[in-house]
């Protein structure tokens, strides 16, 4: 009897075991294929390059915009920008080639993250139907319409875009910051040979993350090569938004975009590994004399008081010269609280290269010893730093032919949208002598680099 | 020896006493021994009553029973013999004076109805019990309270609401196992998983309400429930049952068989289960879950027993989680965001995986006839795991100057992400087209769709590898993995018999591993253990620390990549000890039964830190401050027996509780801090109950009032409006410390059942209570956004404001309906079928409220200052408790048995929630609007607020079928 019952039991707990085997998928999956198979574009889809839609954007009337209706254009591209770094953001940047390109252009989607789907030399097509095209914050955009601007496409939109298999290695173009121009926007480029500003390099900037970057971290790049210089752009949520500025010169790979305010362009990266300026700097070398400097004895003093227009000030012996344009910028006599001061700025200028001198009358310095040139100095609306001071025992009547020697004075690149209030800085001018004459040197270009300078209580003293 | 052969059938047969009464001592008294009719053994734990006096006595463990205690009235007198699971027997005699009367033998029929019934409750209300949503539920010990219409009711129909018996959350109440309490120390909730799928052997239980005596332990102010599970307690014999259903597994077989005592004085017992499904009502909860048992005692001689006793319960459960009434009114309740298919199978991303196996010695030693010494050791060791995706993957990337900075990291992917909801879209007071086109997409994809995207998860995966980076996404599997050794000794004693002397004395040692795991690279190769949200720049600002320590998970060891079973992002352990000593004395007479006890425990805790955590580079490794708690409480309690129909009841107690390790740590996972101004937990509690019983009415009404002071409790979220932080700087991922929170559960409860005829019972229950804060708790948060160079940080690295109160005084604690009442009747069928119906109502449910919100925070502005606009009115009116609607839930229960030689064959089956009615079982307030401009901008929305209060739904419709076989 009891065997019976423990047969039994021994029977039921086999059924169990069958039944712990019937299995609850919970584990073990499969891994996806993730390989990417090359999309069946649906029939009768008509391939078209991004120079078309570029094209379709330039016909129409400035400020407006064109909106793809009943089309079977699918627009193929090159994916150039990622996400990843924190960069960009609901945005892909497309070119139209991988090496050599010739037309770039945005696509603006409610999509985050991208770089999980559209990693850099990913080739896509895009089926333009229902996507709006037109210029916004300064470069061509893929979106829906908002007012002027092109709005984010909602996030379904990305059932628009197809990807394919290929994925090429993006060759970046070589580019000069002086070949800056709209038809190279939204391309991948290489600027050879740039460097950050010494001043806030020397003020430990960060990319983004000081306490007046809003959006966009806007630091100054300029060219060893040229006076030329551009604006390097990084979100305040970029992963390496926090790192100091390169102290050295180098390249840079990155888009070339515009800010925000779609005015000036800028260069933003993918990555900080895209940065690489591990070179020496390219500073111009500075006069620097040694021992002590500046004194109670004033050789020189101007503090533009009692003038009425800037004629005058040049009736004084200063000289005001744009040596590109003589019609062009010029330095102007400012005026505030009562408070003369001599002032420059580019902005809204058109001109695209802007240089200008303010050069102080002759003062000899053989009966001093311990000379210092000192100055007010204000910086508003700073976009670079695009003032040098400078001086000569030899001044040949032309600023141009003249050996300059410029002065170690770190002039600020801030504030960007606001008056600095004025400053004092000093120079060691001890070790020369002679007839001298000291220039302000404005080196601008519009829409770019179009800080405005004010200068007030310039003054030789020494002992 | 006659009645022994007679065989009874079911009702209410008398039989005049003819036999002998025997033998006279100078006493009177009535004994004899109570058997199984059908195997003979003897029958413990039968209570056995003198009807119409107050005379109870139980059966010892070999069926004897003596009324010698007491003096018992003369004459004619019916003695009633009940125990669950048998027929009900009243047996007439006549007890003469001085004389002692042997009843000798009495057997009771095993009723195969209320077996029926006693199966369906059991695997019912463990089936609620597994409810994830519903762990806070403290039924638990009420699986066999059948005997209480109220905790009957309470069990079995209102354990589908959160409801609460008495306002209290589980960790007021005790579970033991032979004994041995099971409660975790972490957070003082019983880990009803480690013993699930056990059904058959869990039959033995005793549940003590609240603190009135309890022979083991001096119990929790809920309840204290003991399981035997030893061998030699279970009737001879073997169960096969199978169960279907939709709510939390779809089907469950089990067999289990004991031997009953065995020539050579051993016994055993084996059980095996499953329970499976791929998802129960909530969508893609799956459910894997096996179950082994096995106890082996021998009695070594007339005062020895041994018993070993092992239970391993392997349990997987895909969960689900709280949603807003938008998404509800998208997807309805079943909804779960929380899967999605790979492979053409549901897979859901938050696992709940437990394996912890209890081995545990036990020890029965009778010292003498009086006295009895029970002592046991258990050991426990195992793992507890929830995985959730983790997206914050990055790489490595070298910057210029040999900086570092790590690129990547994704958002959040749950479908339910607020800027996939139709709200954001519309979140904006003047709305265009594209606002409104881009809310349609989203509704329609979240229609269409919803659920996660697995594919664009292993994508990312394998982009990121192609490109030489790390998983962006991954599966953390948070781990605490406990280690806990347990010793007690329990003695018992009836110095005489009116008094019984019960004491106890435990050891618990407790080595617990918390940490989280790389359970899965989904596709990739390795992960970057650091914080991507490290480079957020207010921190490295104000503190001057570089990101690249502050992102060190470990900065032991920085810039690790860690693989599938690494431990990464935490890493701690805490050893706990708790000593404890109870005792106990009970007196049993004629007109009142009172008992006092008394226990006083001694608890330490420490951290130690397997982690250098780069926020946290001085205060994370190594040890912490060791804590160290004493805490004693006394109750005492009083039956008074006005007659044998009417009782009055009383039993009062005050009591300290240690913190539990959740509450002691601010924020474990990072560091060693102890909570500011940790207090034990004080308790009062007082209840009286009036019953009345009689052959066909039974009742019970109790009213209760328990007092805590100085709770604490531990809440982690983000939140954006932190004043003081500066514009736009007010946003942190925050650990909440309340602490000093005094809570009032008071209230009534009431079960009536009424036999209107032998076949028909009706029957009544409730509970009407309210149980609020009394006072305006401390509040600070801690944060690794936090630094105490910040003016509104003070040196411990906590931000206060204000006051530092939260002014949660008159809330209602959340945790299920304050009201809860039945109506239900029985039909059992002489035939061996039986229906039950009952209609539940219930109402005043309230949502947890944010703390954050109540205090100065909430009027202040992010430069510290009171917000400009602030209206009171308003702030009311938002502030105002969110109470749920009432609802009626019925639910139909009904089985058939039959006996088909000495085998029993049922099934029981029940229907809950037969109108499908919707309900809502509890919800929070997001704490991430904090103040009361975003509060106020984002619940005036014409379109729904972003960030609306998350609830959980109750089940709709659901069925359970259960058929067995036993033998």
């Amino acid at each position: 009897m009891k065997a019976i019952q423990l047969n039994k039991v021994f029977f039921l707990l086999l059924v169990i075991v069958g039944f712990t085997t019937s299995c609850v998928q919970d584990d073990d999956y499969d891994l996806p294929d993730t390989s990417i198979v090359d999309p069946q574009l649906p029939e009768g889809a008509n391939i078209v390059s991004i120079s078309s839609v570029l094209g379709v954007a330039g016909q129409q009337d400035e400020g407006e915009q064109f909106t793809f209706n009943e089309t079977n254009d699918f627009m193929e591209g090159y994916v150039i920008s990622t996400d990843e770094g924190g960069n960009f953001f609901r945005e892909i940047i497309l070119q139209d080639k991988a090496e050599n390109p010739e037309a770039g252009i945005k696509i603006s989607l409610f999509v985050n993250p991208l770089f999980t789907k559209y990693e850099v030399g990913r080739k896509i097509y895009v089926s333009l139907d229902g996507f709006t095209v037109g210029t916004s914050n300064g470069v061509v955009t893929l979106g829906i319409p908002d007012g002027n601007f092109i709005d984010e496409a909602p996030a379904q939109f990305e059932s628009k875009i197809y990807r394919t298999s290929e994925i090429k290695e993006i060759v970046p173009l070589p580019l000069s910051i002086n070949d800056f121009s709209e038809e190279y926007e939204n391309l991948f480029v290489r600027l050879e040979n740039v460097q950050f500003l010494k001043a806030d390099v020397d003020n430990n900037l960060t990319f983004a993350s000081e306490s007046f970057d809003a959006f966009d971290g806007e630091r100054t790049i300029e060219s060893c090569e040229s006076s030329a210089s551009t604006i390097f752009s990084t979100s305040t949520f970029a992963d390496f938004s926090n790192l100091t500025l390169p102290t050295g010169s180098g390249s840079i790979e990155g888009v070339l975009s515009r800010t925000f305010e779609g005015d000036v362009f800028i260069i933003a990266v993918n990555s900080i590994a895209d940065v690489d300026m591990e070179g020496e700097r390219c500073d111009p070398e500075v006069f620097n004399c040694e021992g002590p400097s500046g004194g109670a004895n004033i050789i020189f003093e101007e503090d533009f008081e009692g003038y009425s227009n800037f004629s005058q000030v040049e009736a004084a012996g200063w000289e005001n010269i744009n040596v590109v344009d003589p019609a062009g910028t010029k330095w102007v006599l400012g005026n505030f609280n009562n408070d003369n001061y001599a002032q420059i700025s580019g902005f809204q200028s058109g001109e695209s290269d802007i240089q200008t001198y303010l050069i102080s009358p002759t003062i000899n310095l053989d009966n001093s010893i311990e000379e210092q040139l000192k100055f007010d100095l204000e910086v508003a609306y700073a976009n670079g730093v695009i003032l040098d001071v400078l001086i000569t025992d030899n001044y040949t009547g032309d600023p141009t032919t003249t050996e300059w020697n410029q002065l170690d004075v770190a002039i600020p690149n801030t504030p960007s949208n606001s008056f600095g209030g004025f400053n004092t800085y000093t120079a060691n001018i001890s070790c020369i002598e002679g007839d001298v004459r000291v220039a302000f040197f404005y080196e601008g270009t519009d829409p770019g680099a179009t800080t405005r300078y004010h200068i007030n209580n310039f003054q030789i003293n020494g002992n | 020896m006659l009645i022994n052969i007679l065989k009874m059938k079911k009702g209410f047969i008398l039989f005049a006493l003819l036999l002998f009464s025997a033998v006279s001592f100078s006493q009177t008294n009535v004994v004899g021994n109570v058997v199984d009719a059908t195997t003979n053994e003897s029958l413990p734990d039968v209570e056995v009553t003198i009807e119409d006096s107050n005379l109870t006595v139980m059966t010892s463990a070999s069926g004897e029973f003596n009324f010698g205690a007491f003096e018992i009235p003369l004459g004619e007198q019916i003695v009633t013999f009940t125990k669950e699971g048998y027929i009900l027997r009243r047996y007439p005699v006549i007890i003469n004076e001085n004389q002692t009367l042997n009843l000798d033998v009495i057997s009771l029929e095993v009723d195969i109805n209320e077996e029926n019934f006693q199966i369906g409750t059991i695997s019912l209300s463990s089936n609620e019990l597994d409810n994830e949503e519903n762990s806070a539920s403290n039924l638990s010990g009420l699986l066999q309270a059948s005997k209480d219409t109220y905790l009957n009711a309470a069990a079995f129909d209102f354990s589908a609401t959160f409801f609460r018996p008495r306002g209290l959350d589980n960790e007021y109440g005790k579970v033991l196992i032979n004994g041995i309490e099971m409660n975790k120390q972490f957070d003082g909730r019983p880990q009803w998983s480690s013993w699930g799928g056990l059904n058959d052997i869990q039959r033995n239980q005793v549940f003590t309400m609240g603190l009135e005596a309890n022979e083991y332990t001096f119990g929790g102010i809920g309840g204290t429930t003991n399981m035997i599970m030893r061998a030699s307690q279970y009737r001879k014999g073997g169960r096969v049952s199978y169960a279907s259903s939709n709510r939390s597994y779809q089907g469950r077989v089990m067999a289990s068989y004991s031997s009953g005592k065995l020539e050579g004085g051993w016994a055993y017992t084996f059980l095996a289960s499953r329970r499976f499904g791929e998802e129960g009502f909530k969508d893609g909860t799956l459910y894997d879950a096996n179950s082994f048992f096995a106890s082996v005692e021998k009695q070594i001689n007339e005062n020895h027993s041994l018993n070993f006793t092992a239970f391993y319960t392997p349990n997987r459960r895909g969960k689900s989680t709280a949603i807003t009434q938008e998404v509800r009114d998208l997807k309805g309740i079943e909804y779960n965001p929380l899967w999605g298919y790979q492979d053409g199978d549901k897979r859901n991303s938050r696992i709940k995986e437990i394996e912890e196996p209890v081995f545990m010695l036990n020890h029965f030693w009778d010292l003498s006839e009086k006295t009895k010494l029970n002592t046991n050791v258990a050991f426990q060791t195992g793992k507890i795991g929830n995985t959730r995706i983790d997206n914050g993957g990055t790489r490595l990337v070298n910057g210029p100057d040999g900086q570092i900075a790590y690129e990547g990291g994704a958002n959040n992917p749950t479908p339910e992400y607020y800027q996939n909801l139709p709200s954001y879209h519309l979140r904006f007071p003047d709305l265009n087209a594209n606002n409104y086109q881009a809310a349609f997409l989203a509704q329609q994809e979240f229609l269409r769709d919803g659920q996660l995207n697995w594919d664009e998860i292993y994508e990312a995966n394998a982009i990121a590898n192609r490109t030489g980076g790390n998983s962006v996404y991954v599966i953390q599997e948070d781990r605490q993995d406990d280690t806990q050794f347990t010793a007690n000794t329990i003695i018992t004693s009836d110095i005489n018999n009116n008094i019984t002397l019960n004491g106890s004395l435990n050891f618990r040692n407790l080595k617990s591993e918390n940490f989280a795991e790389v359970k899965d690279l989904l596709g990739g190769s390795g992960y970057l253990d650091v914080d991507f949200f490290a480079e957020e720049a207010q921190n490295i600002e104000a503190g001057g620390d570089e990101v690249n320590d502050i992102a060190q998970s470990d900065a032991n060891n920085p810039n690790r990549i860690v693989k599938e079973g690494d431990r990464y992002k935490y890493n701690y352990e805490v050893d706990a000890n708790i000593v404890t000593a109870f005792a106990q004395a009970q007196f049993k007479y004629n007109k009142v039964d009172f008992f006092i006890g008394g226990n006083v425990s001694n608890t330490t805790y420490q951290r130690n830190g397997l982690f250098r955590n780069g926020y946290y580079l001085d205060n994370s490794f190594g040890k912490s401050e060791k804590l160290d708690f004493t805490n004693y409480g006394v109750k005492g309690g009083a039956t008074y027996k006005l007659s044998g129909r009417h009782l009055l009841n009383v039993n009062g107690a005050y009591l300290t509780n240690a913190p539990t390790i959740r509450n002691s740590f601010s924020n474990a996972r990072q560091n060693n801090n102890v909570v500011t101004g940790l207090e034990s937990e004080k308790v009062q509690s007082v209840d009286l109950s009036y019953i009345f019983r009689s052959p066909k009415i039974k009742a019970r009404l109790t009213g209760f009032y328990t007092g805590f002071q100085d709770g604490t409790d531990i809440g982690f979220y983000f939140t954006q409006d932190l004043s003081g932080f500066g514009i736009d700087e007010g946003d942190a991922f925050v650990q909440e410390v309340v602490t000093g929170i005094d809570r009032r559960n008071v209230g009534a409860e009431f079960g009536i059942e009424a036999q209107i005829t032998p076949t028909i019972k009706l029957k009544a229950a409730g509970s009407y209570g309210q149980y609020v804060y009394t006072n305006n708790p401390d509040i600070y948060l801690t944060s690794d956004d936090f630094n105490p160079a910040m003016s509104q940080i003070n040196e411990r690295g906590e931000a206060v404001f204000g006051n530092g109160k939260t002014n949660l005084k008159d809330y209602h604690v959340a945790g299920g309906p304050e009201k809860a009442f039945q109506l239900g009747f029985e039909y059992r069928d002489p035939n061996y079928w039986w229906i039950g119906v009952t209609s539940n109502y219930f109402s005043n449910a309230y949502i947890d409220v944010s703390a954050i919100n109540r205090s100065a925070n909430f009027a202040l502005d992010y430069d510290g200052l009171p917000i400009n606009d602030y209206s009171e009115d308003r702030a009311q009116e938002l502030l105002k408790q969110e109470e749920f609607d009432d609802y009626m839930l019925f639910n139909v229960v009904g089985g058939k048995s039959w006996k088909i030689d000495d085998y029993f064959v049922g099934f029981f089956a029940t229907i809950n929630n037969v109108f499908d009615q919707e309900y809502k079982t509890g919800g929070f307030e997001q704490s991430r609007n904090s103040n009361y401009r975003n509060l106020n901008e984002d619940q005036s929305r014409e379109n729904g607020a972003i960030f609306d209060n998350r609830y959980f739904f109750g089940y709709g419709t659901t069925y359970y079928l259960n058929l067995y076989i036993r033998f």
